[in-house]
C-alpha cells in the first residue's frame, strides 16, 4: 500500500527479504500494541469518567499499533531497497564502537567524566576512526582535558565525579 | 505603532555586542553544521542545545536562531559545490545549483543562495512581527478542544513526512506516542510503562530521543565512510552579475510568499516549500528547459522558499508553541527547558524577551549574508574535515548534550539505546520524523484530549460546539485523504516513468 | 582507509633524517600531553581531596549543587537561581542550580534526601513538592523525617482565579452560582491530591457544595492552566499569586480571593477567604530550602542564618519584588511546625474524601 513498487519488482531474491523485513516490522508493531493494551487495561480502574483517565491513550494507541501492524505484517510489498547492513571487520568495529559507548555510561558515574573520557576517546579513535594507538592516546589527553574544562569550568555543568573524585 | 516601538526596544537589547557575538557564533556554527552531509539543523540545534543553557535564555535562544538559520543555509553550499544536499530541502538547489558549478558559475550561485535567503528570512521576519501579535491575541480563544485538532491537523503532515510508505510512518509515529507516555500519566499520576524500572518513572526526556534517533544514529550510519573525496572546483567570482540579481529578484520574492504561507501551518517543512517553489518557478518561466542546466532562478526558488517557511514557523511557535518542523521541535524543546512556555504566554509574560529575540533574527540574516559571501572559499574546506574525527567528537558532545539536561545518566543511557534502535530503523528505511514528532506531541494531545473531556464530561460534543475546533478537525480530514490521494498519484506517476526508462 | 596514516608514516621515514626528526617532535609532544593531562588530574584530584570536612569553619570549600526538582523556569526554580547568586557571593564558592524534575518533584527529592548529608547537596522545594506530595502519594521513596528543614524565603497565599470579564465580580457571586450548579464547576489542577484540589475541597467544604460534583480538569502547571482561564474553557482555578501576577496585570484574569488570614500585599485590594466568610481555606504556597537529615548541625545552620541575612538585604528584596514574589521567612524551626501542621490538614482533607484509591 502505498510504496513505490517499481524497484521490487526487479529482484526477486530481495523481494523475499524485504517480505521478511517487513512483517518483522509488522510483527514488532503488533507487539506493541498489545504491550500498550495491556497497560491501559491495569490502569483503567483508576478512571474519573469513560474517556477520562490515564488509559485512553494508551488504549487507542494500543489499537491502531496492532491494526496497523497487521496490515503492514499481511500486507508487506517490499520498499526501496535497504541497504546493506555492514559485514566483516566493519561489522566488529561498528559494534565495538557501540559497546564502547555503553562502558561510557557504565564507567562515567565510577571514574568521573574526565578519566572515562579519556579511556573511552581511546577506544572510539581506535575503532571509528582507526587511526593507531600513538595518535588516539595524544588526541585522547587533548579531546578530553579540553573538553573537561570547557564543560566543567567555562561552561559550569555538573558532570559526575566519580568515585576517585576528579570530574 | 505599538509594534514599532517594541521591535525598536528588541533591537536595543539585542543590539548588545554579546548578543551579536552569540548571533554570529550561532550563525556559524550552525552553517558548519548545515554544510556536513547528514547532519543538519536538527542534529546541529540537538547537539548544541544543551551547551546553550549554559547562557541566559534570551542569548541561548539568539544562538539557537542562529544556529537554525545558519544550518539552513548550510545545506545548500554543499549542495551546489559539490551536489550533495546536505538536508533535504538543499535537493532542489542541486538541480540547478551544481551546474552552475560545473560551468565555473558556483561562485554566483552561491551568491545567489545567500541573498535569497537573506531576502525571505527577512521577509518572514517582518511578517513575524506584524502577525504574531494578532496571532497572540487570538491564541487565548485556544483551548483544549481546539489543541486537540491543532494535534489532529499536524499529524496528518506525517503522511508527506513519511518517505515512502504511509503505513511505516504512520506506525512510527504511534510508537512515538507511546514513548512520549512513559512516566508518569496527567490524569492519576500513576506510573506508566515503567515496568518495575525507577529512573523511568521521570519520563523519558526529549533530547534523549533527539539526539539518540538522528544524531547518534547518523553517527553511525555514516560508519565506515571515511573515504569519501571531495575535489573542490574552482568558484569563480562570488559576486553575482547584477542582471543576475534583476533577473532572480521576482523569483526571490515569490518564493518568499509562498514559503511563508505555508510556514505558518504546522507541519509543513521547509523542503514541501522548496520543492513547490521551484515547480512554481519552472512552470511560469518563459524558458522552463533552462531549469536544471544551471538556472540561477532555480537556486534562488527553493533557498528563499526554505528559509520563510524557517522563519514563518517561528509564528506557530511563539504563539501556538505548535513546531511546524523537527528543528523548530527542538528548537521549543530548548524554549521549554528554559521554563518559557510558548503560547499566548510568551508575549504576554515575557515581551521584551520575544522582541529582542525578534530582532535578533533580523541580526541573524544579515549575519549569516556578511558571513557567507566572503567566507565560501572556507566553507568548501571545512567539507572535508575528516568524518574520522568528526564521529567521536559528534558522540561525545552528545552525551554531554544529554547529561546536560537534566543531569541524569540514565537520560544518556536512553540515547544510546535509542542510538541502536534509530540505527537499524534508519536502515530499514522506517521513517524517523514521525516518530520525533509524535513523541514530542504525545503528551499535549493526551492532555488536550483528557481536558476537553473532563470539561465536557465525557461527550465529544466540545469539538463540534467549538467553531475554531471543528473547523480545524475538518479540514485536517480533508487533508489527510488529499495527501494519501496525492501521493497514490505521485507514486504511480513515478512507477510509469520508471516502467518508461527500463522499456 | 586504515593505510592512510601508516602511508604518512611510511612517507616520513622514507625522508630519512628528516623523518626522524618529526618522529622524535612526536614522541616529545605525547609526552608534553600526558604530562600535562597527569598534571591536570593530579591538581583536580588534590584540590578535591582536600576538600571535603564536615567543619563547618571552612564551609563550603568547594561548589554546592542546588537541586530544583522541578524543570527550569518555574517559580521556585526562579527564586531558587536568585538565591545561589547571593549565596555564592556570601560564601564566595559557586552555588549551581540544577533541575532535575520528575515525578512532581519526587526524583530530585529522592536524590538529595539520599544524598551524603555532608551539606554539599541541598534541596529547594515548595508545598506541592513536600507535604502536598507526601500526603497524597503512599509509595514515595521518602517520607516526612528524611528532611532536615532550613529555612524558607517565600510564604503566600493561593488565588482563586477566574477570567476578566467573568460573570462573577466577587466571591459571593461565584459561591451562589457553585451552590446552585455545582456540577457545571471545572476547575484546574496538577492531580487528584495536589494543593490545588485541596484547597477547592477546602473551598467547597466551606460554602458547603459537594466536591464529588465538580469536575478536575488536569493541567501541566499554571504555564497551562492560566490561560484556559483566561480563555474561559476551565471555569476557576487556584494559583500562587506571584504566578497569576502576569495575566492578572494584563487585565486577563481576576483575582476573587486569597486563602489564609492575612491580605497580601502584592493585591491589597482582594479579600480573604477568611474575610468573605470561609476562614477553613488556609492553604498556602511557599519556597524554601532543605538539606537531608542527618547533616551537621553547623552546616544547616550555617545555611539558616546565611538565609536570614539574604532575607534582610535590601537587594534581595528588590530581586522578590521583580519576580512579583511575596517574601515570607521561617527559620528552621517554625518551618518544621508548618510542614507538621500542613501535613496533618493535608492527610486529613485525603482521609475524608478518600483521594487515595
Amino acid at each position: 500500500m502505498f510504496e513505490a513498487e517499481g524497484d521490487s519488482r526487479s529482484h526477486p531474491e530481495q523481494l523475499s527479504r524485504r517480505f521478511g523485513q517487513d512483517r518483522i516490522g509488522g510483527i514488532i508493531a503488533i507487539g506493541l500494541g498489545l504491550v500498550a493494551l495491556g497497560e491501559a487495561a491495569r490502569l483503567y480502574h483508576l478512571r474519573t469518567g469513560t474517556l477520562v483517565g490515564d488509559h485512553v491513550m494508551p488504549g487507542a494507541i494500543g489499537m491502531f499499533l496492532v491494526i496497523l501492524g497487521a496490515v503492514l505484517a499481511v500486507h508487506a510489498e517490499g520498499n526501496t531497497p535497504t541497504e546493506k547492513l555492514p559485514r566483516g571487520r566493519t561489522l566488529v568495529r561498528l559494534c565495538g564502537s557501540f559497546a564502547i559507548l555503553f562502558a561510557y555510561w557504565f564507567l562515567m558515574d565510577r571514574l568521573g567524566y574526565l578519566a572515562s573520557t579519556f579511556l573511552v576517546i581511546i577506544g572510539l579513535f581506535k575503532t571509528m576512526s582507526q587511526y593507531g594507538w600513538l595518535r588516539s592516546i595524544l588526541y585522547a589527553a587533548i579531546v578530553s582535558v579540553t573538553l573537561s574544562y570547557l564543560f566543567m569550568n567555562l561552561l559550569n555543568i555538573a558532570l559526575p565525579v566519580g568515585v576517585i573524585g576528579v570530574g | 505603532m505599538d509594534t514599532i516601538h517594541l521591535l525598536i526596544a528588541g533591537f536595543g537589547s539585542a543590539l548588545t555586542p554579546t548578543n551579536l557575538m552569540m548571533a554570529m557564533l550561532g550563525a556559524l556554527i550552525g552553517s558548519i553544521a548545515g554544510m556536513i552531509p547528514g547532519v543538519g539543523p536538527t542534529p546541529a540545534i540537538a547537539i548544541l542545545m544543551p551547551l546553550t543553557t549554559a547562557l541566559g535564555p534570551t542569548q541561548g535562544v539568539i544562538m539557537l536562531s542562529g544556529i537554525y538559520y545558519g544550518a539552513i543555509y548550510g545545506g545548500s553550499t554543499t549542495a551546489i559545490l559539490l551536489n550533495i544536499p546536505a538536508e533535504l530541502q538543499a535537493v532542489p538547489v542541486c538541480f540547478d545549483g551544481y551546474p552552475l558549478a560545473q560551468q565555473g558559475r558556483g561562485g554566483p550561485a552561491l551568491g545567489i543562495a545567500a541573498i535569497s535567503s537573506f531576502v525571505a528570512g527577512v521577509m518572514g521576519v517582518i511578517g513575524l512581527v506584524f502577525f504574531a501579535p494578532l496571532l497572540a491575541d487570538q491564541a487565548l480563544a485556544f483551548g483544549p478542544a481546539e489543541y486537540f485538532a491543532l494535534m489532529m491537523l499536524t499529524l496528518t503532515v506525517i503522511v508527506n513526512l513519511s518517505g515512502n510508505s504511509v503505513i511505516k510512518g504512520l506506525i512510527m509515529g504511534l510508537s512515538g506516542y507511546l514513548l512520549s507516555l512513559v512516566g508518569m500519566g496527567p490524569a492519576s499520576t500513576q506510573a506508566r510503562f515503567t515496568f518495575g524500572i525507577e529512573p523511568l518513572t521521570a519520563g523519558i526526556e526529549m533530547i534523549s530521543v533527539i539526539i539518540g534517533l538522528f544524531a547518534i544514529a547518523e553517527v553511525f550510519h555514516s560508519f565506515g565512510e571515511h573515504e569519501s573525496k571531495a575535489p573542490s572546483p574552482k568558484l569563480g567570482s562570488v559576486y553575482p552579475r547584477l542582471t543576475d540579481l534583476r533577473d532572480t529578484v521576482p523569483t526571490m520574492l515569490r518564493s518568499g510568499l509562498v514559503g511563508f504561507l505555508l510556514g505558518l501551518l504546522p507541519g509543513c517543512s521547509p523542503a514541501v516549500s522548496a520543492f513547490l517553489s521551484y515547480d512554481l518557478e519552472k512552470r511560469i518561466a518563459k524558458k522552463p528547459e533552462e531549469f536544471g542546466q544551471g538556472a540561477l532562478r532555480g537556486v534562488a526558488a527553493p533557498e528563499a522558499a526554505g528559509n520563510a517557511t524557517c522563519s514563518a514557523g517561528f509564528i506557530p511557535l511563539f504563539t501556538l508553541g505548535i513546531p511546524s518542523s523537527p528543528p523548530l521541535a527542538i528548537l521549543l524543546a530548548g524554549l521549554m527547558i528554559y521554563g518559557l512556555q510558548p503560547g499566548p504566554m510568551l508575549f504576554q509574560g515575557n515581551g521584551d524577551f520575544v522582541w529582542a529575540v525578534v530582532a535578533s533574527m533580523f541580526i541573524g540574516n544579515v549575519m549569516l549574508l556578511v558571513l557567507h559571501l566572503p567566507l565560501v572559499g572556507i566553507w568548501v574546506k571545512l567539507t572535508q574535515i575528516p568524518l574520522r574525527i568528526l564521529q567521536p567528537l559528534i558522540l561525545l558532545l552528545c552525551v554531554v548534550g544529554v547529561y546536560s539536561v537534566r543531569n541524569s545518566m540514565f537520560d544518556v543511557l536512553v540515547s544510546f539505546v535509542l542510538g541502536g534502535v534509530g540505527y537499524f530503523l534508519k536502515s530499514f528505511k522506517w521513517p524517523l520524523v514521525p516518530f520525533i514528532l509524535c513523541f514530542m506531541l504525545g503528551p499535549l494531545t493526551e492532555r488536550s484530549f483528557i481536558q476537553s473531556m473532563a470539561i465536557s464530561d465525557g461527550s465529544f460534543s466540545i469539538f463540534v460546539h467549538s467553531p475554531i475546533a471543528l473547523t480545524i478537525l475538518i479540514f485536517a480530514a480533508g487533508l489527510f485523504v488529499f495527501s494519501i490521494a496525492f501521493m497514490r498519484r505521485a507514486h504511480t506517476r513515478r512507477r510509469a516513468l520508471q516502467l518508461a526508462t527500463t522499456e | 582507509m586504515p593505510d592512510r596514516p601508516k602511508a604518512l608514516l611510511r612517507d616520513r621515514r622514507s625522508i630519512g633524517k628528516k623523518g626522524k626528526v618529526t618522529k622524535m617532535i612526536r614522541r616529545r609532544i605525547l609526552g608534553l600531553a600526558l604530562g600535562v593531562f597527569t598534571a591536570t588530574m593530579g591538581a583536580a584530584l588534590t584540590q578535591q581531596v582536600v576538600a571535603a570536612s564536615s567543619d563547618a569553619s571552612d564551609y563550603p570549600s568547594k561548589p554546592v549543587q542546588l537541586v530544583v526538582p522541578f524543570t527550569a523556569g518555574g517559580g521556585t526554580d526562579v527564586i531558587s537561581r536568585v538565591v545561589a547568586t547571593f549565596l555564592s557571593q556570601k560564601w564566595g564558592k559557586a552555588v549551581n542550580v540544577v533541575n532535575r524534575p520528575g515525578a512532581g518533584g519526587a526524583t530530585g527529592t529522592s536524590d538529595v534526601l539520599k544524598s551524603n548529608a555532608d551539606g554539599y547537596v541541598a534541596l529547594a522545594h515548595n508545598g506541592s513538592s513536600t507535604e502536598a506530595l507526601i500526603a497524597g502519594n503512599t509509595n514515595l521513596p521518602f517520607s516526612i523525617r528524611d528532611y532536615r528543614f532550613v529555612a524558607t524565603v517565600i510564604n503566600e497565599p493561593f488565588g482563586l482565579l477566574v477570567k476578566a470579564d467573568s460573570p462573577f465580580k466577587s466571591l459571593k457571586e461565584l459561591n451562589d452560582w457553585v451552590k446552585a450548579n455545582p456540577d457545571q464547576l471545572t476547575f484546574g489542577s496538577t492531580g487528584p491530591t495536589s494543593i490545588q484540589t485541596f484547597t477547592v475541597i477546602q473551598w467547597l467544604d466551606s460554602i458547603g457544595v459537594d466536591f464529588a460534583k465538580a469536575r478536575l480538569v488536569p493541567s501541566n502547571g499554571g504555564g497551562e492552566l492560566l490561560p484556559q482561564i483566561a480563555g474561559g474553557h476551565v471555569i476557576v482555578g487556584f494559583q500562587d499569586v506571584t504566578g497569576a501576577t502576569p495575566l492578572v496585570k494584563a487585565g486577563k484574569l481576576k483575582l476573587l480571593a486569597v486563602t489564609g488570614t492575612q491580605r497580601t500585599s502584592l493585591f491589597p485590594d482582594v479579600p480573604t477567604f477568611a474575610e468573605e466568610g470561609a476562614p477553613g481555606v488556609t492553604t498556602h504556597f511557599w519556597s524554601g530550602f532543605s538539606l537531608p537529615a542527618g547533616t551537621p548541625d553547623a552546616i544547616a545552620q550555617k545555611w539558616e542564618a546565611a538565609l536570614k541575612d539574604i532575607m534582610n538585604d535590601p537587594a534581595f528584596l528588590d530581586k522578590l519584588k521583580s519576580i512579583n514574589a511575596q517574601g515570607g521567612f521561617l527559620d528552621s524551626t517554625a518551618f518544621a511546625q508548618m510542614i507538621s501542621h500542613d501535613m496533618d490538614t493535608y492527610k486529613q482533607i485525603v482521609k475524608d474524601k478518600s483521594l487515595i484509591k
